[in-house]
């Protein structure tokens, strides 16, 4: 772990996730998992609302799809890595298909890009459906909003009704629960959190018209636990990359930046030239692939790949 | 389908709510169209293109139960496939069809290479050329990618994170509906990976 920059004024207290949440074991009963879930989710929307935007939401939920993407490959019986889902995202070329596993990461990533405070964002999410979905989401939806229960109670009832009408589409089901929740809790888009970790047993007992809110509880509080600890330790990170940002020179680097602040893995090649994603700033491929490079030197971004082409980078 | 089109001057213009039918005819009539939209096309056809042949009240997942429910009696149905639907011959007449066999052009002719080199890339997707020859031992001839690429059944995937960067390869929805399947998840399962079912706990 980094030890955060003591002079940073904008760092995040020291990492708390209190042993209390979990009570040192996994509760087993509706209460217990309930409470549990409540109070991480509770210190998760501490840190989502920040006002000093300390913890970098976007970069957050870039990696928090991918984890999402390897969880679902893990349930479709794939089961590739993350390094294989980056690589089939990153590294198709327009025109070309991402196949299974990119589009896995396409599906997550769009998924909770979904701005909530869209009035139309049923259709946007309707539209990642297919097409014999399609026509029952806004009944499924309507019937866990209009549910008089918990946040995580109104998801659990939109994945059951999903997942009991389709066995085999996990990751919508997993989807429209975190919209859900993420709804419920006022939050600009989702994360993917029901997508973390509620396994094939459960969505399969949810089929089977089992009550599955202890096992999705637990599930929810073990995914906040994450984000929470995953948002502290990228809040600590954005601060040293935000620090050294006023060293950079090259032109295009606050925009280039601003990119390593809102994306899991960065190919220069694609994302930083011609034109930084994200923004109308120019950058050479030459002098994109020695921006990452003096980041790297400087300590807070890393290669993930270990590889000589095709590297990727990512905030150290 | 007397009224189904209106003659224009040089451009035929589909009346979509054909407002003149009474209500039944009008129905029937914006089944028959769907119905022949998808029987004309070899290729799923999608929604938004149903769409543009009946009118705006018209809800074609009822057109299609409608129609499905005409064609209980007959040896063949629509069915979803890759996003979209399709005419199917039911399964049970697949022998009375493979007896026949008389679908000359129209079929798929696999050779056995082929077919292993398919089902490689269908379950090891995305994998280059390098990849597959791991698998078979052996280099796999350019042409009989070539053909797979031409039959429409595999499409360029992800470059390949190599020296020379080559693209990988990937099955299409084309390949999917060859094979009848609605996602690749509907192939068959080769391993199970048991622990993948141990729990959140």
């Amino acid at each position: 772990m980094n030890q955060p920059l003591k002079h940073d004024p904008d760092a995040l207290p020291k990492p708390i996730f209190p042993s209390w949440v979990f009570d040192h074991q996994t509760p087993d009963c509706l209460e217990d998992a309930a409470f549990s879930s409540g109070a991480a989710l509770s210190l998760l929307h501490v840190l989502l609302n920040d006002p000093n935007n300390s913890v970098p939401v976007e970069l957050l939920r870039s990696r928090l799809s991918l984890r999402a993407a390897v969880h679902c490959s893990k349930i479709e019986g794939r089961g590739v890595t993350e390094a294989d889902i980056r690589d089939a995202y990153l590294l198709t070329l327009p025109g070309d298909v991402m196949g299974p596993d990119g589009d896995l990461l396409a599906f997550w990533r769009t998924g909770t890009a979904i701005s909530l405070r869209h009035s139309r964002f049923h259709d946007r999410l309707q539209t990642l459906l297919p097409e014999d979905m399609q026509e029952y989401l806004p009944d499924w939806s309507a019937r866990a909003e209009e549910a008089r229960s918990s946040p995580v109670a109104k998801s659990v009832s939109v994945l059951t009704s999903v997942f009991q009408a389709f066995p085999r589409q996990e990751a919508i089901a997993l989807l429209c629960a975190d919209v859900i929740l993420a709804r419920s809790f006022g939050w600009d888009r989702p994360l993917p959190l029901f997508g973390l970790y509620v396994n094939r047993k459960t969505l399969r007992a949810a089929s089977e018209g089992e009550d599955v809110r202890v096992a999705c509880y637990i599930a929810i509080a073990r995914a906040a636990q994450d984000a929470v600890r995953l948002a502290h330790d990228l809040a600590r990170r954005a601060a040293r990359l935000r620090a050294v940002a006023p060293k950079l020179r090259s032109k295009g680097s606050a925009e280039a930046v601003q990119l390593f602040l809102s994306e899991d893995a960065v190919l220069p090649s694609t994302m930083l030239s011609p034109t930084i994603r994200g923004s109308s700033a120019t950058m050479t491929a030459r002098s994109a692939r020695r921006f990452c490079e003096r980041l790297i030197e400087l300590g807070v971004v890393r290669e993930l790949t270990g590889r000589a082409t095709f590297r990727l980078y990512g905030v150290a | 389908m007397v009224a189904a089109r209106k003659q224009g001057h040089e451009l035929e213009v589909l009346d979509l709510e054909l407002d003149d039918l009474p209500d039944e005819l009008r129905w029937r009539e914006w089944m028959n169209r769907i119905e022949a939209v998808i029987f004309a096309s070899s290729k799923p056809i999608e929604r938004e293109a149903l769409l543009l042949v009946v009118g705006k009240g018209a809800n074609i997942d009822l057109l299609i139960d409608d129609i499905q429910a005409d064609l209980r009696a007959k040896p063949y149905e629509i069915v979803p496939v890759a996003g979209g639907w399709m005419f199917r011959t039911r399964s049970h007449y697949a022998t009375a069809i493979r007896t026949a066999a008389d679908v000359g052009e129209q079929s798929h002719n696999f050779s056995e290479e082929e077919m292993g080199v398919l089902c490689a890339v269908a379950y090891h997707q995305p994998i280059d050329r390098a990849g597959l020859a791991d698998i078979f031992g052996k280099e796999i001839n350019r042409d009989l990618l070539s053909r797979l690429r031409y039959k429409g059944l595999i499409g360029n995937g992800p470059k390949s994170p190599r020296p020379g960067a080559p693209h990988t390869f990937v099955t299409t929805t084309e390949f999917l509906a060859t094979f009848d399947l609605r996602s690749l998840r509907d192939l068959p399962d080769l391993q199970i990976n048991e622990q993948l079912e141990t729990g959140v706990l």
